[in-house]
C-alpha cells in the first residue's frame, strides 16, 4: 500500500548546525509511528519540518529531502515545495499537531470552545452555530465530561488532562489525515497519561488517521506504536516494528537506550535495590 | 470517611474570563474606584455642565479680578478681564479631554502597530522600526510638539497630533516587548500549526494577550497628555479660539499675585483629571497582575 | 538502632485567600532508616515536594515534628538549625537552575564547606577535587562554568555539592526526572554506589514508579497530602493494598509492546487539595497488613 506520508532524505540545518540529517520514514493510514530519541536527537525538528514550521521565526532551513503527502484527492505532493499559503490550508486541516504543554498551548483569553470553533470555521467554512455543533461533537468524542458546560470555560479553569483533551479535539476537528503528537503526555501525571494514551489509541481506530508520535519515553512507545524510528544525533539509528525494536534491537545505540529504561516489574522477587545493567555505548 | 480516590476534578472553581477577574479586582480597589468616579464627574461636568451653569466663559460679566464672594463676583471670582472663572472651569475641560483622547488614539494606533510588527517579525524589520522609534524618543517631546504646532496653525487638531506624535514611542516599545515575550509561547505555535495567517496570529492570537499592560500604559499616557496640552496652552500654543484650563492659567500668570483664584481653580481641575487617570491606571495594573488573581 | 529521621504527624498548610487552605501535607508520619532509601511517590499536587521542603525547614511546619538523629529540628532557631542542616542536603530537579551561571562549578561545591567552616582555602580545593572524582567527574572540571556541562554532568555537580558537608540524609526532589533516560540510569547507579560507599540515607521524591522500584528499600504513596500506603518496596509493588496505589501502578506504561493492555477510557481526575473555609480533610486511619506495611482504610 502506498504510504500517506513519506519523508525521504530530510536534512534540516540551523546555521552551521545540522539538526536532522538524511532522515527517511513512511507512515500509512491508520498506523502509529513513534519517533523516539533523547534530547537533541532531532525528533522534534523532524515533526516541525513536516508542518513546515521549522523555518518560521528561527534560522532553521530544510536543506535537502522530500516530504511526500497524499492529499485526499489521491495526489502525492511534496510539502517542501509548497508555498506558505498552500501550507496554511494543509496545517490544522489535513495534518494537525498537538504539543507537549497543555498548560500553555491554549490561548488564555478565549474560551476553549471558541478556540476549537475557530479552527473549524477557518478550514471548513462553517458558520458559528454549525461550528459549535462540531465542537460539541468533538468534545464528546474525546470524552470531556459535561462537554456543553466545558465549552464556555477558559483554559485556566481546566486541569492539564482536560486541556490536552481540548487540544486533541482541536487537532481532530477538521478530520486530518495525519496527527502529529509532540510529547503529548510528557507534562501529564501518570494516571492522566494512561487516559490520554488510551484515548489516542481509541481515536486512531475510530478516525483512521495516521499518528506520528514524538517521544523520549520508551514506555509510551511500547503502549501505542506499531512502528518505531529511533533517532540519535540527527540521524535515524534503527527502524522496525515495535516488537522488533523492543525484543531484538540490532544497533548498539538502541540496545544501550533500552538497557537504561526503567521497567516496572523488573525487580519482582528481589529484596534489595539494584543498579541498572548499563550497556556501554560509544558513538 | 476516607479520601476520595477518583472523581471529576473540582478544578480551580469558576473563575470566568480573565477580563471578568480583572474587573472584580479593580472594583475592590478603593483608590481606583475613586479615580473612576472622579473622572466620571469631570466628564459629566464637561459634557453637561453648561446646562446647569449657563454662562459664556468668554463674556465679560463683572469687574475684573474679584475674588470669590467679593462684590458682584460669581462663585469662583473673575479673571483679569472680568470673565467668570467658574464658567471657564466648567467649559475648559472639553478641549483638554478632546485633545488627550485624540492624541492617545494616535499613540495607540501608531505605537501598537509598529510595536506589534516589529516584535512579531523581528529581523531587519525590527531593527528599522526600532531605529525610527528611538529617533522619536530622543527628540525632546515638548520642543518637538511646539515645532509642530508652530508649523501648522495652533488648533485642537494640530495640538492633538503634536502630542500624539511626541508620545507614541513608549507604547511601541512596550508592545514590541510584549510581542517578543508572547510570540514564542506554545499557543502561538499551536495557532500556526492550525493554519492561522500572520495577520490573524498578530491581532487575534497575540494582541488580546498583550492588552493588559497596554491598557495600563494608555491610561497613564492619557493623564500625561492632559498635562502636555495644558503645558502647550500655558505657553500660548493652544487653540486661541477655545477655552482650556491650560490657556486660563497661561493667560492669568501675569495677574496671579493679584488673584490666586484665576489659576488655582483651573489648576485644580487639571490636577483632578490627571489624578483620576493615574489612580485608574494603578488600579488596572493591580487588577491585571496575575499574582493577585484569585484573592 | 533508632532511625535516622523520624517524622511525626507533620502538617503544612498554606492559606490561599478567601479563607481556603491547601492541606499540602496533612498528618504525615514516617521514618528513614540509616543507609536506607525511602521513596515518596505520588502525582502532582499530592504534597510530596512540600513534605521534603518542610522536612529540611525550607518551610516551617504548621505542626508536627521532624527528629533528625535524636534532635527535633522542627522548632530550632536559625543558628541551631544551621548546625543540623549540614546533616541533610537536598538535590533539586533542575540542575540548570540550581547552579550560578557566572561562577565556576567548583566554587558552588566548595561553598557549603566554607559556610559550615569545615575547610578553608587549599584544603577545600582538595576536598572538592575528591568529591568531583567521587561523583564520576574529573577533578580539573571544577574550574569550568555550568554552561560547559551537560545536564547529567550538572546533576553530578549538584550531588557533589550535596555531599560536601558529609550529610547523613540526602533528599532527592525529582532529582533525575529532567534527565534523558541513559543519563538518568547513570545518575541513579551513581547514587546507589554512593549510598553503599558512604552509608547515606535517601528520601527519594519521585513520580516515576519504575525508577522507584529500582532504587528504594521502602516506599510511601502520597495522595492529597496524606500517606495512603507505606511499606517495603516489594510489598507495595507486588502486593499493593490501597486502590490508589493500584491505580498508580496500573497507569505506568510498560516498556514491552506485548504487555499492552486495554485500558478503560476513564476521565476522572485527582481532586484538588484546596479546601474552602470551614472544611478540612479527614485524617486517614492506617491499618497494618503485615508488620511494616501500612495502608489507609477505605470506605
Amino acid at each position: 500500500m502506498e504510504p500517506l506520508l513519506s519523508v525521504r532524505g530530510l536534512t534540516v540545518t540551523f546555521g552551521s548546525f545540522t539538526a536532522v540529517e538524511d532522515v527517511s520514514f513512511d507512515i500509512h493510514a491508520g498506523q502509529t509511528l513513534a519517533v523516539v530519541g533523547e534530547s537533541g536527537s532531532g525528533k522534534s525538528v523532524t515533526a516541525l519540518s513536516i508542518m513546515r514550521l521549522v523555518e518560521l521565526g528561527t534560522r532553521g532551513k530544510i536543506e535537502r529531502g522530500e516530504i511526500l503527502f497524499r492529499t485526499p484527492d489521491g495526489d502525492m505532493i511534496d510539502l517542501v515545495q509548497q508555498s506558505e499559503d498552500a501550507m496554511r490550508a494543509i496545517r490544522g486541516n489535513q495534518i494537525s499537531m498537538i504539543f507537549q504543554e497543555p498548560l500553555t498551548s491554549l490561548n488564555p483569553v478565549y474560551s476553549v470552545g471558541d478556540q476549537v470553533a475557530e479552527a473549524v470555521i477557518l478550514h471548513q467554512g462553517l458558520d458559528k452555530d454549525a461550528a459549535n455543533e462540531r465542537v460539541l461533537e468533538m468534545f464528546r468524542l474525546v470524552r470531556i465530561p459535561e462537554a456543553e458546560k466545558r465549552m464556555a470555560q477558559f483554559p485556566h479553569e481546566m486541569s492539564g488532562g482536560m486541556r490536552q483533551r481540548v487540544m486533541i479535539a482541536m487537532a481532530l476537528s477538521c478530520d486530518p489525515k495525519v496527527l502529529i503528537a509532540d510529547e503529548p503526555t510528557t507534562a501529564l501525571d501518570v494516571t492522566i497519561q494512561a487516559q490520554i494514551l488510551g484515548l489516542m489509541r481509541d481515536l486512531r481506530e475510530q478516525t483512521g488517521a495516521a499518528v506520528l508520535i514524538i517521544t523520549h519515553d520508551m514506555g509510551v512507545v511500547a503502549e501505542v506504536a506499531d512502528d518505531v524510528v529511533v533517532m540519535n544525533r540527527a540521524r535515524v539509528v534503527e527502524r522496525g516494528s515495535a516488537t522488533q525494536i523492543f525484543e531484538s534491537a540490532a544497533e548498539p545505540y538502541t540496545k544501550a537506550l533500552l538497557a537504561s529504561v526503567p521497567r516496572l516489574g523488573s525487580m519482582a522477587g528481589r529484596d534489595e535495590p539494584a543498579p541498572f545493567d548499563l550497556v556501554e555505548y560509544q558513538s | 470517611m476516607t479520601l476520595p480516590v477518583t472523581g471529576v476534578s473540582p478544578e480551580q472553581g469558576d473563575l470566568g474570563p480573565p477580563g471578568r477577574q480583572a474587573l472584580r479586582l479593580f472594583i475592590r480597589n478603593k483608590a481606583a474606584v475613586f479615580g473612576l468616579v472622579l473622572l466620571a464627574a469631570i466628564v459629566f461636568m464637561t459634557l453637561f455642565g453648561s446646562f446647569f451653569y449657563d454662562q459664556d466663559p468668554s463674556r465679560i460679566i463683572a469687574r475684573p479680578l474679584q475674588g470669590p464672594g467679593e462684590g458682584d463676583a460669581p462663585a469662583l471670582g473673575t479673571d483679569y478681564l472680568g470673565r467668570d472663572v467658574l464658567a471657564g472651569v466648567v467649559n475648559g475641560g472639553s478641549t483638554s479631554l478632546t485633545v488627550a483622547l485624540v492624541a492617545v488614539l494616535l499613540v495607540a494606533v501608531i505605537g501598537v502597530s509598529l510595536g506589534a510588527i516589529s516584535g512579531y517579525y523581528g529581523g531587519w524589520i525590527d531593527v528599522a522600526l526600532m531605529r525610527v522609534t528611538e529617533l522619536f524618543q530622543v527628540l525632546p517631546a515638548l520642543l518637538f510638539a511646539m515645532v509642530i504646532v508652530a508649523l501648522f496653525e495652533p488648533s485642537t487638531r494640530s495640538v492633538a497630533i503634536a502630542i500624539g506624535l511626541a508620545s507614541w514611542p513608549q507604547t511601541a516599545r512596550l508592545t514590541r516587548a510584549e510581542f517578543l515575550r508572547l510570540k514564542n509561547l506554545e499557543f502561538v505555535k499551536a495557532a500556526r500549526a492550525s493554519g492561522a495567517s500572520d495577520f490573524r496570529i498578530i491581532w487575534r492570537v497575540i494582541f488580546p494577550n498583550a492588552l493588559p499592560p497596554l491598557i495600563v500604559s494608555i491610561t497613564l499616557i492619557m493623564g500625561a497628555a492632559i498635562l502636555f496640552e495644558s503645558g502647550l496652552a500655558f505657553l500660548g500654543l493652544g487653540d486661541p479660539n477655545s477655552q482650556s484650563w491650560g490657556l486660563m492659567i497661561g493667560l492669568s500668570r501675569q495677574t496671579f499675585l493679584n488673584g490666586w483664584w484665576t489659576v488655582t481653580f483651573p489648576g485644580m481641575a487639571i490636577f483632578a483629571t490627571v489624578l483620576s487617570f493615574s489612580l485608574i491606571g494603578d488600579g488596572l495594573q493591580d487588577a491585571f497582575n496575575p499574582k493577585l488573581r484569585g484573592r | 538502632m533508632s532511625p535516622l529521621v523520624e517524622v511525626r504527624d507533620l502538617c503544612k498548610h498554606f492559606p490561599v485567600g478567601a479563607g481556603a487552605t491547601v492541606y499540602a501535607v496533612e498528618g504525615v508520619s514516617l521514618e528513614v532508616g540509616r543507609g536506607e532509601t525511602l521513596a515518596v511517590v505520588g502525582e502532582s499536587g499530592c504534597g510530596k515536594s512540600t513534605l521534603a521542603h518542610t522536612m529540611i525547614r525550607l518551610h516551617d511546619p504548621t505542626s508536627g515534628q521532624v527528629v533528625l538523629d535524636g534532635v527535633d529540628i522542627s522548632t530550632l532557631g536559625n543558628r541551631a538549625l544551621r548546625e543540623h542542616r549540614r546533616k541533610m542536603q537536598i538535590i533539586f530537579q533542575d540542575p540548570f537552575a540550581s547552579l550560578d551561571p557566572r561562577r565556576p562549578v567548583g566554587r558552588a561545591v566548595a561553598e557549603p564547606l566554607l559556610i559550615h567552616g569545615l575547610a578553608t582555602g587549599s584544603e577545600a580545593e582538595d576536598l572538592v577535587a575528591d568529591l568531583f572524582v567521587k561523583v564520576g567527574l574529573e577533578a580539573d572540571m571544577m574550574r569550568q562554568y555550568p554552561h560547559q556541562f551537560s545536564g547529567g554532568q550538572r546533576q553530578r555537580v549538584c550531588i557533589a555539592r550535596a555531599l560536601a558537608t558529609n550529610p547523613q540524609l540526602v533528599i532527592a526532589d525529582e532529582a533525575v526526572s529532567a534527565l534523558d533516560v541513559s543519563i538518568q540510569a547513570q545518575v541513579i547507579n551513581l547514587m546507589m554506589g554512593l549510598q553503599d560507599e558512604l552509608g547515606l540515607s535517601y528520601l527519594f521524591i519521585s513520580h516515576d514508579l519504575a525508577v522507584v522500584e529500582r532504587m528504594s528499600h521502602r516506599v510511601a504513596v502520597m495522595y492529597l497530602g496524606q500517606i495512603v500506603e507505606i511499606g517495603p518496596r516489594r510489598a507495595i509493588f507486588e502486593n499493593p493494598q490501597h486502590s490508589y496505589t493500584q491505580r498508580l501502578l496500573d497507569a505506568v506504561p510498560i516498556a514491552d509492546p506485548r504487555a499492552r493492555r486495554d485500558r478503560p477510557l476513564l476521565t476522572d481526575e485527582i481532586p484538588s487539595p484546596v479546601w474552602p473555609a470551614g472544611t478540612s480533610p479527614d485524617r486517614v486511619v492506617m491499618r497494618e497488613v503485615v508488620p511494616g506495611h501500612l495502608v489507609a482504610e477505605e470506605a
